[in-house]
């Protein structure tokens, strides 16, 4: 379009050159201003736009999240049209229109905004922000803009489990316990009138002073569970007709208990050999250190949700590596789609120190029965799960 | 003010109507201008009555166009048309030709045919009316054939969401360009020789003002006709890809479109046409100015240091004896401009220079452009030697200028960051042991707000160790005020956040930090009374 605009100045200016062409600058200057001014005009606006995105940056699972676009021109020329074009995944993709032109004033705002659906867990990025502006006359090349984006997690699903039992062997915690091994001198389940063979560390002096009978108390026994999850992500150990389901699965397993936990105001951590995208270049995902509360389950359930599968490590190497630096006592709840020999000595291992495993099949895994009967012979408690319609074994 | 789209169905329908409206004005422009080319080309040519031919054409192309069109007629069958349309248009034209001396002279007119059929049929009469409809007629035929192409894309592309409508529209777009500027350029040749008083015949007078009018406006209702299609193109674009369009768009680009106009037709009437100056002389006039500027610039700073120094010397000398008398008077811009000025006045000069510099802007564009098109040619030209050298001496130039621009951009900057500094650090009134709320960043707020929670647990009797992190400090608190184990361990996280990440902390969240801390100060607070109680 500018070629010809260029001949045509051409021509005007030799008819200007020869006869007495005034009319033909005046033409001129209507054809080379439009264009001028108009490249100049989509020029500031790139210039004096700025863009603002508002959006919850977590998401829990199946929950839509509001985006707002806020947009102003601070420039004294007035934006004609600025077409928006939001760059998405389409995982959380928005089902109305993410696209948007709006026109705007001198030193004008405007608002746009789509709603994102947290279908899928993942890390995502939202953006970058396309934007196209021009004249209104049209000679010069609308002009483009590409603005950084952001970033949203969204967590896994999470399923409120209300029956899970996990063993441990940590006393003096808040979880009621039925051995009386574990008796918490802190928790005084009752009294009663002292019998030959009572400790006198258990006589109640206020007590038998009151009733004049030797008293005694009863202590509750309470344990303290600690868990450590260890999330196998080895890709190459979940059955390849499955994966993408039973690592899913997994990863939604171990939400849910890492959320039970929390809940039964307990500690937990994560040991996984997934990769993280959002920690360039490491090899290993750092463990998340059993810790208890609310702010340290969405650290989980941050991390849960960037993770994908890789090939780097496999589960027994990373019990090898990890469960030494666990204390005494701790409960470790192995989520994993394939458990062998090699997966069973390690876990004999492991209960041998002390630590306490309950191993956890996603997805569907070969031979399970063949699995469940060795996990009997080495004394593991085992579950598999095959959906998340068969997790609600736990939530009865 | 805000005002968010909605997804609005915007209709190309109607610019597209307005377009064929403008189609047909400018045809009848075209046709007055060519009508009077006529007129001055062949003196004695009845032209009284051209105007309504003209407006008739044109409204008759434009409409069997659109009934061509809409009947998609065969090939063999739309020729059959148009020379039907054609055999009864010169029928007309001939009437109409005939008629100017009265149904006498089409009754002599029609007796001589048997004597010399082609001569009095075709007389000069007929033949340059017929010139004239026709130049109408096919002018307004090849707009409205691009429109309806347009308007056939488009009906297309409705159907079909996935096609790239944008691709498919540029070219059409170019192509009415194209038309606008050949037929408007013809118009510009035709119109520059009418102007052209060398070639006019002795005692003849052309209307010069009327028929540039007549050819500027035809340029300016292309211009709209333009705008319009690169309102409709982007319509159609934003419809097919299922944008939401602001509710108002079309409103404001009607104004803002208008405005656009009225003010480039008022800078395009305003600005000079002629120049007063030749090319050299302006150059030449415009550099020394800019020497004059600087030396003025020079002497007055000179001016200014001399008073400064006969100041500072007073302290010194005799006060008896008067200081040398060294002032400088700054010298008059008539002084400094050279001879050539005082020839010419500032208005003649100003116009002069803006002729030259939008002439060699000109220019430069369509040599910029013609290179563009021909990427071998400019290579070749690149590797000419003076060409190159002042290709080398261009970038050179236009590096150093990009340096120095950065440099002092960069001075100006630091200059700009350090009175900044300077300034927050004036109103910091932390060392004052006061912090105004309001002017903390929320990621600030957010720190501030578990500070003082930290303090206050402290002054209740739940101190933070030294040893303690904030979590391990959170458990703590937790022991204390167990019925707030939630808002403690949010309020931690947030702190966590705020001063170990690089996260965005927005206001919401400052605000959730100060709505955390309110609740934990209510219960820190209750839990001492009932510690009190005790």
């Amino acid at each position: 379009m500018l070629t010809e605009l260029a001949v045509f100045f051409l021509l005007l200016l030799a008819v200007a050159s020869i006869v007495d062409g005034g009319f033909a600058f005046t033409i001129l200057y209507l054809f080379f201003g439009t264009a001028l001014f108009g490249w100049l005009w989509a020029r500031q606006t790139g210039k004096h736009i700025r863009f603002t995105r508002r959006f919850e940056r977590r998401a829990f699972w199946g929950e839509t999240i509001p985006v707002r676009i806020e947009i102003e021109n601070s420039g004294l020329l007035p934006v004609p049209w600025l077409h928006l074009h939001e760059s998405l995944p389409v995982d959380i993709a928005p089902e109305g229109p993410s696209q948007h032109v709006i026109s705007l004033g001198p030193h004008g705002r405007s608002e746009v905004g789509y709603v994102l659906h947290g279908r899928k867990r993942g890390y995502y990025t939202i953006g970058p922000l396309f934007s196209t502006f021009g004249d209104v006359i049209g000679l010069a090349r609308p002009q483009e803009r590409g603005d950084s984006p952001d970033h949203m997690t969204v967590f896994p699903k999470i399923i409120p489990l209300t029956s899970l039992h996990l063993p441990s062997r940590s006393p003096h915690g808040t979880l009621r316990h039925h051995q009386p091994i574990f008796e918490d001198p802190s928790r005084i389940l009752n009294k009663r009138d002292y019998v030959a063979g009572d400790s006198l560390r258990r006589v109640d002096w206020k007590a038998t002073a009151a009733t004049g009978r030797m008293q005694v108390k009863q202590y509750e026994p309470s344990i303290a569970l600690e868990t450590a999850i260890f999330l196998n992500l080895n890709e190459r150990e979940y059955a390849s007709m499955y994966r993408i389901d039973a690592t899913e699965l997994a990863i939604v397993i171990a939400a849910s208990i890492a959320n039970w936990v929390v809940l039964q105001k307990q500690s937990v951590g994560l040991v996984t050999n997934g990769i993280d995208p959002h920690l360039d270049g490491q090899l290993f995902v750092p463990p998340v250190p059993t810790r208890k509360g609310r702010a340290h389950l969405l650290h989980l359930l941050e991390t849960l949700a960037r993770l994908q599968p890789s090939d780097r490590t496999t589960l027994v190497e990373m019990l090898g590596r990890q469960s030494p630096n666990l204390p005494w006592g701790t409960t470790l709840v192995i989520v994993t789609g394939h458990v062998d020999e090699a997966l069973f000595d390690e876990l004999f291992q492991v209960q041998r120190r002390g630590q306490n495993v309950v191993v956890v099949l996603a997805g569907r895994a070969m031979n399970i029965k063949k699995a469940l009967q060795q996990a009997e012979q080495f004394g593991l408690p085992m579950y598999a799960f095959q959906d998340e319609k068969a997790l609600d074994l736990w939530r009865r | 003010m805000t005002n968010a789209p909605q997804a609005v169905p915007l209709d190309e329908g109607r610019p597209l109507l307005v377009a064929r409206l403008l189609v047909v004005v400018m045809a009848v422009c075209f046709g007055f201008t060519v009508a009077e080319f006529a007129a001055w080309g062949f003196p004695g040519w009845p032209s009284g009555g051209i105007a309504v031919v003209c407006v008739l054409m044109a409204t008759e192309a434009a409409l069997t166009a659109w009934f061509l069109k809409e009947r998609a007629l065969p090939g063999i069958q739309a020729f059959a048309y148009r020379a039907g349309e054609w055999v009864i248009l010169l029928l007309l034209l001939k009437l109409f030709s005939e008629l100017h001396g009265g149904p006498q002279a089409l009754w002599t007119n029609i007796r001589q045919w048997r004597q010399d059929f082609p001569i009095h049929l075709f007389n000069r009469d007929f033949v340059v009316n017929v010139l004239v409809a026709y130049a109408t007629w096919q002018t307004c035929l090849l707009f409205t054939n691009t429109l309806l192409t347009m308007e056939k894309t488009y009906s297309e592309a409705s159907s079909t969401v996935s096609q790239a409508i944008s691709e498919q529209n540029q070219p059409l777009r170019v192509t009415l360009l194209r038309h606008l500027l050949v037929s408007g350029g013809f118009l510009v040749i035709l119109g520059g020789a009418m102007l052209q008083t060398a070639l006019l015949p002795p005692g003849r007078i052309v209307s010069g003002s009327w028929i540039t009018t007549l050819i500027v406006v035809y340029f300016i209702l292309g211009l709209i006709l333009v705008g319009l299609t690169n309102f409709t193109a982007l319509i159609t674009f934003w419809r097919t890809n299922r944008v939401a369009v602001q509710k108002d768009l079309a409103g404001r680009w009607t104004i803002l479109s208008i405005v656009f106009l009225v003010i480039l037709i008022a800078a395009a009437v305003w600005l000079p046409t002629t120049y007063e100056l030749g090319l050299l002389d302006t150059l030449g006039l415009f550099l020394r100015l800019l020497f004059g500027l600087v030396q003025l610039f020079y002497l007055v700073l000179l001016y200014l240091l001399s008073l400064a120094n006969r100041a500072i010397s007073s302290l010194f000398d005799n006060p008896g004896e008067p200081a040398p008398d060294i002032s400088i008077i700054p010298p008059t811009a008539s002084e400094v401009l050279p001879q050539v000025a005082r020839q010419v006045t500032t208005p003649e000069f100003v116009k002069s220079l803006f002729f030259w510099a939008i002439f060699l802007g000109v220019l430069i564009f369509a040599f910029r452009q013609y290179l563009a098109a021909n990427p071998e040619l400019a290579r070749a030209l690149k590797r000419v030697g003076p060409l190159r050298w002042l290709g080398a001496l261009w970038d050179w130039l236009k590096e150093a200028f990009q340096e120095v621009h950065q440099s002092v951009g960069g001075v100006i900057r630091r200059g700009v960051n350090r009175l900044r500094a300077g300034r927050k650090g004036s109103r910091d009134l932390r060392t004052w042991g006061y912090v105004n709320l309001r002017r903390l960043t929320p990621r600030q707020k957010v720190r501030f707000f578990y500070l003082a929670l930290v303090r206050r647990g402290g002054e209740t009797g739940l101190s933070r160790h030294d040893w303690q992190t904030p979590s391990e400090y959170a458990q703590t608190l937790e022991s204390g005020i167990e019925a707030e184990t939630d808002t403690v361990e949010a309020m931690t996280e947030a702190f966590l956040r705020a001063r170990y990440s690089r996260e965005e902390v927005s206001a919401v969240q400052a605000r959730q930090s100060q709505g955390y801390w309110e609740r934990l100060r209510r219960a820190l607070r209750s839990w001492r009374a009932g510690k009190e109680e005790e």
